[in-house]
């Protein structure tokens, strides 16, 4: 048992690492003792147990009384290791800490009041925002400058704080103290705010004040600002002409697909030979993606064929991969030749990645088609799968046999893109892939070939007699691949023989097929014999497969069997009936979603959640915010991250409600950014 | 603020926001790789070509297979594979490295002399370079001859743990290696022209094997040990797999063992259980002394 006395005396003993377990041991004891104890730890000698004491104030009561003791500390002039020690704790305890702080504010030395400021920007609420913009006014320099760091983490209060802020900080920028210009403009470049351009003007000439001013420019869609920046990307010291391009890059994606604004900046790249070789350093280094991710963008503009392989390079960098690819479709034609070139010497998976660009850039009748037909030579799998996934897009009747050979293949990865690239040519062009199987045999080797032909053909409306027929003899081949492949292009040639064929295979000794089996009555429809199957079957995934199956035959069936499910034991039945249920647009599926939210399974209360928030439903709304209040950190996490993007005037008080008393930091961090999404208007995912 | 403003080419599945929340958090609880909010398109890319090899429509699927799937255990060891790091090479970050040889490995050598006894635990070790670039250090330092000397090497990545054991290697992994550590500690490999293989007296020094640094009951495997290299692996972890992992590692470390983490790395924020070693170049964890094993 712990107890005041022995932990004090534990506290005193000279090995550090005795007073750092002592100090774990203080949310244990009695008020007031536990107080005072929490003090002493907060200002040992050894930084160790000054970070343990902060850790665990958070768990000290009573509260208030601890944070006004913690905030006292912040006085202590002469105690540098305690003063920074309290600021942790005091950040760490949250929203509670900001009254103390507040007081301390209003009476502490200019140190002291250093220091209130960082807490109320560690744990920002409204009150403390607002406390902050006061803190503009501060006689001492310093305090002004930590306030004005201090509200760049406004939004993370909410819109008010952000708005608060927004116009305290923008004021600022009149002022005549540098560093509190350069604190401010960094603020307002975390709380995304668009600072009119022409207060940033003035500042591109002041050498300090030259790259802050570029970074917060980043995101305008004003002309002249879009040209200042494409200018400065050719200043002739690296950092200022990165933070540019930076800048640059995020117009040009606000300006994305706005022709007339796009083409302010390059007309401006096009007549600086500098800032294009700028612009090709940074697309070529690696180590940081922000500036490659936005010279890519930028040297799209300017449209220079000589830059195809270097934005092409950028494709196997999976942090700017999808500027690439929307670079290079901006490029168009044009970069089919330098993308051919560069694709031969390549490494295979850069290769593959330039043969997955070229369907969308070229016509399918040119020589970039017949390098895509080459590639399934290639030994490497990077190379053949992507070249497989092209040719479905584009491929043509002569494609067939060449990709039907890797349909087989032992590689997963290019057998499932054969297949894929199979139907969707055969579907395009059923006659000729017909006549290509036309002498296969059901129980043979070609049959896998055959049924997926058949399956496809069937799809696009072109069916013959005897697909049935030969179906049903394939469901019976060695090979658990092929019976599934028969079982799901039964399902698009129909008919009895097929439903027969079908039923029979729900006996398959290999999941992979009773499930196709079973999906496959979906697509045709046998909501009767799903229904049924529904009632008996035990197995909890085959259950799930019966219920989406049933969704696809018949959605109000589907809701009346699944509907009992949502709050049955078994998670993975659950998490399919509360799939089937939000999925159907059966007026009672809100009540059964409600009802899912109680689940013991946390990954079925999460699915009830997302499903939930497509409602719209006012219940709904209801639901997630009582999410906040689940005992699971994980489930308040995702209920918060919700909240953060859904509709409602209610969602920001339910969330800082919460937030004041959210014991998790984690969700805390989850809770504030739903705030800070919901503040700046990130539209609803 | 997260944008996806250009999409894939269309035709693929995209992952929708709602699936991204659930997959993502699936993915951190299994395997405690982190994926921020920026790292939809990430997580997008890496995963799409198994929707297609396991036949499922979307995401949402590709979720519940996971979750729940009969498969769930085979596909886990395939998107682990294709959601780790695998970038790795020999004799990286050489400041620390130096550390090691001129100043912990001279420690080492003194506190266990009379145990001679010598176990390093390379934990996240991909293709294997950490690990046969501390044998080879321990080799040329001479100063544990006779002694049980090992290094463990363990990776999530089934794939990375075979690449390791073939101990095989192309030029990309010696890009900072100096011709002359090469010549001495590789040999010329048979199957290829363009590699290298490491010599038998380092790799006998190395043992692999596959594990997540969060399973418990794969960690123990390791033994106690007198240092642990876990370089530039925390960052892909979330903030409570990051403890656990560290709070593995304080048990497996020996009193006064000692945990080295990447450049950009620290237990900030994590734990305060260890304690900081100043040494010339670097500065590394400790387990105190006095710190009994748990």
């Amino acid at each position: 048992m712990t107890d005041r006395a022995t932990v004090a005396a534990r506290l005193a003993e000279m090995d550090p690492e005795a007073r750092r377990r002592a100090a774990q041991e203080i949310p244990a004891l009695p008020a007031p003792e536990s107080c005072d104890l929490l003090l002493r730890a907060l200002g040992d000698a050894d930084w160790r147990v000054r970070k343990e004491a902060a850790s665990i104030a958070p768990r000290v009561e009573p509260r208030t009384a601890v944070v006004f003791a913690v905030a006292r500390a912040l006085g202590e002039r002469d105690a540098i290791g305690l003063r920074n020690a309290a600021v942790e704790a005091l950040v760490l305890i949250g929203p509670d800490a900001v009254p103390g702080a507040i007081d301390a504010l209003g009476r502490l030395d200019a140190d002291g009041r250093k220091l209130a400021v960082e807490v109320l920007a560690g744990a920002p609420t409204l009150a403390g925002i607002r406390a902050l913009v006061s803190a503009l006014e501060d006689a001492d320099e310093n305090v002004v400058v930590a306030a004005a760091e201090g509200l760049g983490q406004a939004h993370l209060a909410g819109e008010e704080a952000r708005d608060l802020a927004r116009v305290a900080l923008v004021s600022t920028l009149e002022g005549k103290s540098l560093v509190v210009k350069l604190a401010a403009l960094q603020s307002l470049r975390s709380l995304e705010v668009e600072v009119p351009f022409a207060q940033l003007e003035p500042m591109l000439g002041d050498p300090l004040l030259r790259r802050p001013a570029l970074a917060a420019a980043g995101g305008t869609r004003v002309p002249r600002a879009i040209r200042a920046l494409a200018e400065a990307s050719a200043d002739p010291l690296p950092s200022v002409a990165r933070d540019a391009v930076v800048a640059l890059g995020r117009s040009i994606e606000e300006a994305w697909g706005e022709d007339e604004l796009l083409e302010v900046a390059a007309k401006t790249l096009r007549v600086s030979p500098p800032a294009r070789a700028r612009l090709r350093a940074l697309a070529g280094d690696p180590s940081d993606a922000a500036a490659r991710g936005a010279s890519i963008l930028a040297l799209a503009l300017v449209r220079d064929p000589d830059d195809v392989p270097l934005v092409a390079d950028a494709l196997a960098d999976d942090a700017v991969a999808d500027r690439a690819e929307a670079a290079l479709r901006l490029f168009g034609e044009q970069a089919v030749e330098p993308l051919l070139v560069a694709g031969r010497t390549a490494a295979p998976s850069l290769r593959g990645a330039t043969l997955s660009m070229l369907p969308q850039l070229a016509p399918a009748t040119s020589e970039p088609l017949e390098a895509v037909r080459e590639a399934l030579s290639d030994p490497s799998v990077d190379v053949v799968a992507p070249a497989l996934k092209s040719l479905a897009i584009v491929g043509g009747a002569a494609d067939i046999v060449p990709v039907a050979r890797h349909v087989g293949s032992g590689d997963p990865k290019v057998a499932s893109s054969a297949q894929a690239a199979l139907v969707a040519i055969a579907a395009r062009h059923p006659a000729e892939a017909r006549a290509a199987v036309a002498t296969a045999d059901p129980r043979g080797d070609d049959a896998l070939t055959a049924a997926l032909v058949r399956g496809a053909a069937a799809s696009a409306g072109a069916r013959q007699p005897d697909d049935a027929s030969f179906l049903a003899s394939a469901v019976t081949h060695r090979e658990a691949r092929v019976r599934r492949a028969a079982i799901e292009a039964l399902a698009h040639v129909g008919g009895e023989d097929a439903v027969h064929a079908v039923t029979f295979s729900l006996a398959d000794e290999e999941d992979v097929v009773a499930h196709a089996a079973i999906r496959a009555l979906g697509t045709l429809r046998r909501a009767d014999q799903l229904a049924s199957l529904a009632a008996t079957t035990r197995d909890p995934i085959r259950l799930g497969v019966v219920l989406r199956a049933l969704r696809e035959a018949d959605a109000e069936r589907a809701f009346a069997a699944a509907r009992p499910l949502v709050r049955g034991g078994v998670a993975a039945v659950a998490a399919a009936a509360v799939e089937v249920v939000g999925a159907t647009n059966v007026a009672a599926r809100v009540d059964a979603l409600l009802d899912a939210t109680d689940h013991a399974d946390h990954e079925v209360v999460k699915l009830a959640l997302a499903r939930l928030a497509d409602t719209k439903d006012e219940r709904a709304f209801v639901a997630m915010t009582r999410a906040l209040e689940h005992a699971s950190e994980n489930v308040r996490r995702y209920a918060a991250e919700v909240l953060g993007h859904v509709a409602g005037q209610d969602v920001e008080p339910a969330l800082r409600a919460r937030l004041d008393r959210e014991p998790s930091a984690e969700v805390r961090r989850s809770i504030m950014a739903a705030l800070a999404a919901r503040s700046q208007g990130e539209p609803p995912s | 603020m997260t944008r996806r403003l250009f999409g894939g080419g269309g035709l693929e599945p995209q992952l929708r926001a709602d699936e991204y929340r659930l997959l993502r958090d699936l993915v951190s609880e299994r395997l405690g790789l982190w994926f921020g909010p920026e790292s939809r398109g990430s997580l997008e890319r890496r995963l799409r070509d198994r929707l297609a090899v396991r036949g499922v429509a979307s995401f949402a699927d590709y979720y519940q297979l996971l979750r729940f799937g009969p498969s769930a255990a085979d596909e886990w060891e395939e998107a682990a594979e294709l959601l780790t790091t695998h970038e790795t090479y020999f004799f990286r970050e050489d400041y620390q490295l130096r550390a090691f040889k001129d100043e912990l490995l001279p420690m080492l050598a003194e506190r266990g002399k009379t145990r001679r006894r010598l176990h390093v635990w390379s934990a996240g070790c991909s293709t294997g370079e950490e690990a046969y670039t501390i044998a080879i250090l321990l080799l040329e330092s001479k100063l544990f001859e006779g002694w049980d000397v090992r290094v463990y090497g363990s990776d999530l990545s089934k794939r990375c743990v075979a690449a390791a054991r073939r101990g095989v290697y192309g030029p990309t992994s010696f890009r900072v290696t100096p011709d002359e550590t090469r010549r001495t500690w590789f040999v010329p490999a048979k199957e290829d022209r363009e590699a290298w293989s490491v010599v038998p007296e380092a790799r006998a020094l190395c043992h692999f094997g596959q594990m997540n640094l969060l399973d418990d009951e794969r960690t123990h495997l390791v033994g106690r040990c007198d240092m642990i290299f876990c370089r530039n692996v925390l960052f892909y972890l979330d903030a409570s797999a990051r403890k656990r992992v560290i709070e593995t590692f304080y048990e497996r470390l020996v009193p006064g063992g000692v945990l080295l983490l990447g450049h950009a790395e620290s237990l900030l924020n994590v734990t305060t259980a260890f304690e900081l070693l100043h040494l010339e170049e670097d500065l590394v964890y400790q387990k105190p002394m006095t710190a009994g094993a748990r």
